[in-house]
């Protein structure tokens, strides 16, 4: 053995004893040929049993010398040699196989992922389009991409978080079309991460965007290959975060959380009409609720005439001022919406049932709520989940109870001053250096200068 | 302690949400004041009598009855009946939707300027309104409930704005510009006018011209007719001529009226207008068949009759000393010498002659093999 040998087998296995005492899951397994011995020790947990079997304990009895049996271990990239103590408890942890050969220490791995198949993407639907999602295995995920995206530039640099849960991450790029300054702002900011454990990709999302009290979302967290695929190619960089089924995609413009892949599969004036609609939601949810309390109180006269009465006669018998109706109905309608999200799908239908007929119906036949606010609310609710982000339309859920508070205090002026300072913020945002609230991906300068030559 | 305190300060400022406000009035604790009507008093020659037509709103609007509430106040200034009127009703007043100023003819005849200003001046008030002479008075006017009348007082802004009904004989005018023609030099301001002339129907088919402040004159529905000829573009309207005693009608269906001033020679001024009319044939007597030629012969009658009947109408506004056309505002901008330009078209309109030329021009006989 050429090779150069710091860790001593008899302290290493002490060590591990030590630190193993009260572990159920160890298993030790001790293998005698004539005059030949090896030990495996492993976590039966996260180690694949058919592969210890195979490699490590068929070729044992199979190979006629021990030197043999050691030279086909190390010919596996994945199989190392330990500097100390601590690398191979924190490999052995990952679900590597500790061998033991004479004074010989190996690490084998042999890493069981327990995975579900890949599944239809659950919150990012389109109607003709590929129908799989990223899965919790970040190696299926790394296939994914790596079979849409097949050039030698697709780089994906490995990386693990958090102390205790030593999250890995694969950060993807390409090369030919990244801006550095991106990457080595992400490197930094992965780096500079503290937290114990991270679990999903929206904590690294949390942890490393600035300011940390932000209301829209300035990194893309999404399930399907396709758009990561599509970003990558547009030269922004994805982070695949093991055990999660959830990519992130940055930098990520107020623009993108618009954007459906549906708008790539249909017709181009298609795509742009769904665009515009999703637009039109964004304003009609933030706005509607705050305008009917500006102009019940403060400027009928903005309405036409007989808006204005239909309303008036409307509320005639509702007993609280125009906010407290809103404020009422819209809880009620996010209660709806929360609690439809945790029911078991077999009493789903039970709360939407129920819900939708204490809201329709009977809150207005009892004369508490005026029928226009029913028609408001419902569509608030449905423009609402016509934004295709998750994390984009809970922000603006959050926001137009600002844009209420407003029109309750301020009328009409209050939700101009509202819009203004809305833009103001966005404007402000920046994701890794992109301006978030820039309109157009496209660049129109760099690109006149580039026509003019 | 601390954290109960910091929670006591929480519900304090969540219960602040409960109280309303006094200045906090909904759309369901206010009374839409419609139209305003303004007569003299019969008893108090200081005194006016004001009339508020306010919307009651109903709670199904599909049920089509509809409710209106008219309140009179004789008082000596609009502000004051205001203030009465409020103490005669439950609920805040809201002019904010008041779209219709009624002058009563014996009113209009007398000084509108006063409450003219008014609207124009109050800040709730649109500019949008229409202001309308009411014939016999302002307060008979509101009385009236059209049938047809879906949303209280809406039928009379229907027909006023041309929203509705769109007839030849309706000159629609807005409150701002009776405002500027009120202060125009050479431009004299005018105003339907309102006639209850059955329990149920409205007769809008007359214009009133006005000095700077008062009806000068009321013109037939006929010339009526014209003057919108020559005051809009594209009216659609019909014209009636005889030829061998056998009665053609036209309808209109592009109209277009142009004016120039000629001062070439001192005392011998004139207005050129130049009327074009593209009509189609409505409505013949002669069972006949029409030829191209009968065409023709139709055309060149009816636009020596039209140029006739509109030099007419012409001739005795001019006799009125009135402008409502704003030849005044035009030779003056096109005159302008800083000094005289308006002494000077003073003595210029009294003695200009008016030349009208009409062209009708007959695109189809309306008649389809």
């Amino acid at each position: 053995m050429t090779r150069s040998q710091h860790l001593d087998a008899d302290r290493a296995k002490k060590y591990l004893q030590e630190h193993f005492k009260n572990a159920g899951d160890i298993e030790q397994r001790e293998m005698r040929n004539e005059d030949e011995y090896v030990l495996l020790i492993y976590l039966k947990s996260i180690c694949d049993p058919v592969v210890v079997n195979e490699n490590l304990v068929d070729r044992f009895y199979e190979l006629k010398s021990l030197d043999l049996y050691e030279q086909f271990i190390h010919s596996f990239p994945s199989s190392l040699v330990p500097q100390d103590e601590e690398e191979l408890l924190r490999n052995m942890l990952k679900g590597c196989v500790a061998i033991f050969i004479r004074n010989h220490v190996l690490l084998f791995d042999a890493l069981l992922v327990n995975a579900g198949g890949i599944q239809p993407p659950s919150t990012e639907n389109v109607i003709q389009g590929p129908d799989d999602s990223f899965t919790e295995n970040i190696e299926v995920n790394l296939n994914l991409i790596r079979h849409r995206y097949q050039t030698a530039n697709l780089k994906a640099e490995f990386m693990t978080v958090g102390k205790l849960s030593q999250t890995r991450v694969i950060i993807m790029y390409d090369a030919s079309k990244v801006e550095e300054a991106v990457l080595k702002e992400l490197r930094k900011r992965l780096s500079e991460i503290k937290q114990d454990i991270v679990q999903s990709a929206s904590e690294i999302e949390k942890h490393t965007m600035h300011p940390r009290l932000r209301l829209y979302p300035t990194l893309m967290l999404t399930e399907r290959p396709d758009r990561t695929v599509l970003n990558i190619s547009q030269g922004k960089v994805a982070v695949l975060v093991d055990s999660t089924g959830y990519a992130i995609l940055l930098p990520a413009i107020f623009n993108d959380f618009f954007t459906s892949m549906d708008d790539k599969i249909q017709l181009p004036p298609v795509g742009w009409f769904l665009k515009a609609i999703r637009y039109i939601a964004l304003f009609i949810t933030v706005l509607m609720p705050s305008l009917y309390v500006a102009f019940t109180s403060y400027n009928p006269e903005i309405l036409k005439m007989q808006v204005t009465l239909l309303i008036a006669g409307s509320r005639a018998t509702v007993p609280y001022p125009s906010f407290f109706e809103v404020l009422f109905m819209l809880l009620a309608m996010e209660f709806l919406t929360e609690a439809s999200v945790r029911l078991p799908k077999a009493i789903g239908q039970t709360a939407t049932t129920v819900g939708g007929l204490i809201l329709g119906t009977a809150a207005t036949e009892a004369g508490l709520v005026s029928n226009i606010m029913i028609i408001l609310v419902s569509a608030v609710a449905i423009t609402n989940f016509v934004i295709p982000f998750n994390m984009m339309s809970s922000g603006i859920r959050v926001s137009k109870y600002v844009f209420i508070g407003l029109a309750t205090f301020f009328g009409l002026v209050g939700i101009v001053l509202g819009m203004v300072a809305m833009i103001m913020y966005l404007t402000s945002l920046r994701s890794f250096g992109k301006p978030y609230l820039k309109m157009f991906a496209v660049d129109w300068r760099k690109k006149g200068d580039h026509r003019s030559g | 302690m601390k954290v109960l305190r910091q929670g006591l300060i929480y519900v304090m400022c969540c219960s602040l949400l409960f109280l309303p406000g006094c200045d906090f009035r909904d759309i369901d604790l206010r009374l839409f004041v419609l139209v305003i009507g303004v007569d003299k008093s019969e008893n108090n020659p200081d005194m006016h009598r004001f009339s508020f037509k306010i919307a009651v709103p109903s709670g199904d609007p599909k049920s089509g009855e509809e409710n209106s509430l008219l309140i009179t106040q004789e008082s000596a200034s609009v502000a004051e009946a205001i203030r009465e009127v409020k103490s005669k009703v439950d609920k805040e007043l809201d002019f904010g939707h008041c779209k219709g100023i009624m002058y009563g003819e014996a009113f209009a005849r007398d000084n509108i300027s006063k409450i003219q200003d008014w609207t124009v001046r109050r800040r709730d008030m649109q500019l949008l309104m229409y202001p309308a002479v009411a014939v016999p008075t302002a307060e008979a006017v509101l009385k009236v409930q059209p049938s047809t009348e879906r949303i209280a007082g809406n039928s009379i802004f229907l027909a006023l704005s041309e929203d509705g009904t769109e007839s030849p004989f309706i000159i629609r005018t807005y409150s701002f510009d009776l405002a500027r023609r009120m202060t125009e030099v050479g431009e004299d301001p005018i105003m339907p006018v309102v006639e209850a002339s059955a329990e149920q129907i409205l007769t809008i088919n007359k214009v009133a011209l006005l000095d700077k402040k008062r009806v000068k004159v009321i013109m037939s529905p006929d010339e009526t007719r014209l003057y919108n000829l020559l005051y809009s573009r594209n009216l659609s309207t019909n014209f009636g001529t005889k030829i061998d005693g056998q009665l053609y009608e036209v309808n209109t269906d592009r109209t277009r009226a142009r004016y120039n001033i000629v001062t070439d020679k001192p005392g011998e001024e004139a207005i050129n207008y130049k009327i074009r009319i593209t009509a189609t044939l409505e409505e013949k007597e002669d069972p006949r068949q029409l030829e191209p030629r009968d065409l023709d012969a139709i055309e060149a009658q009816l636009s020596k009759e039209i140029g006739q009947t509109v030099k007419k109408m012409l001739e005795k506004i001019q006799k009125t000393g009135l402008d409502p056309l704003g030849f005044g505002l035009r030779y003056g901008g096109t005159h302008w010498n800083n000094q005289t330009e308006m002494q000077d078209w003073q003595a210029i309109y009294a003695r200009a002659k008016f030349n009208v030329s009409v062209k009708v021009k007959i695109k189809s006989t309306g008649f389809k093999r």
